[in-house]
């Protein structure tokens, strides 16, 4: 029984849900150029949005 | 006693498991402000992302997910919207076509309930990737922005989904006050 007890305070306070880290996350400090060939990176949609074709 | 405590213990983690998903049906609140910065600029908006309207999980008390939270809008609509209210609360005019255009990429927008330092919550999360086309160069920024509420006690979805939507207008302020500072460069 004690055992038992044990199991289910561990299941009660240890296994609880756990936040995800969060915290490590910034907003940048500055705008940053993009390289010189957008057309890389930028999805079809995107490229559409700007008026350029991929 | 110990048969006692095994039950009350055993009672908890069932009350704890939560298996009803939570769908919240109140439209997205606006916020009222006076119009100020900018002088009609015209700005375009464009979105990119998953349309899910699926912002989180609710765990029972073994961390397992068991339920959905979900909003009445997708992710895109909920960040296009909050962000086209606020360039229009800053003297922005929102139109298709302008020269002045956003695209933003969600990179992780989402709530969850968890539990941290004893206490139970819900904790937000808006990180947003950012491009402005702006006198033909193409520049990035990545906005980030948390919310969270917590106590000893237990706290509603529909209260920890108020911190989704906080989290998704201050990335929206953010944004808006850096693309005016840089436009006005």
């Amino acid at each position: 029984m004690k055992f038992i007890l044990l199991v289910s305070l561990v299941l009660v306070t240890s296994c609880a849900t756990r936040r995800k880290v969060f915290s490590n996350k910034a907003t940048d400090e500055r705008w940053t150029t993009v390289a010189d060939n957008p057309k890389e990176f930028l999805t079809k949609e995107e490229l559409e949005f700007l008026g350029k074709k991929k | 006693m110990y048969k006692k405590l095994f039950v009350f213990f055993f009672l908890l983690n069932v009350y704890s498991c939560a298996f009803t998903p939570h769908i919240d049906k109140r439209t997205y609140s606006s916020k009222t402000k006076a119009a100020s910065l900018v002088d009609g600029t015209g700005i375009d908006l464009f979105v990119n992302g998953e349309d899910s309207k699926v912002v989180g999980h609710i765990r029972n008390g073994f961390g397992a997910e068991t339920a959905n939270i979900e909003v009445p809008q997708t992710k895109r609509e909920l960040i296009k919207q909050s962000l086209e209210q606020e360039f229009s609360l800053n003297g922005y005019k929102v139109i298709s076509g302008a020269p002045l255009k956003v695209i933003i990429r969600p990179k992780q927008v989402e709530l969850e309930l968890a539990q941290e330092s004893g206490k139970a919550g819900y904790f937000a999360i808006c990180d947003l990737k950012v491009y402005l086309m702006h006198q033909d160069k193409l520049l990035e920024r990545n906005f980030v922005s948390n919310d969270q509420i917590d106590s000893y006690w237990a706290v509603t979805a529909s209260e920890g989904i108020d911190t989704f939507y906080s989290s998704i207008n201050k990335c929206s302020a953010e944004i808006v006050s850096e693309v005016t500072k840089r436009v006005k460069q």
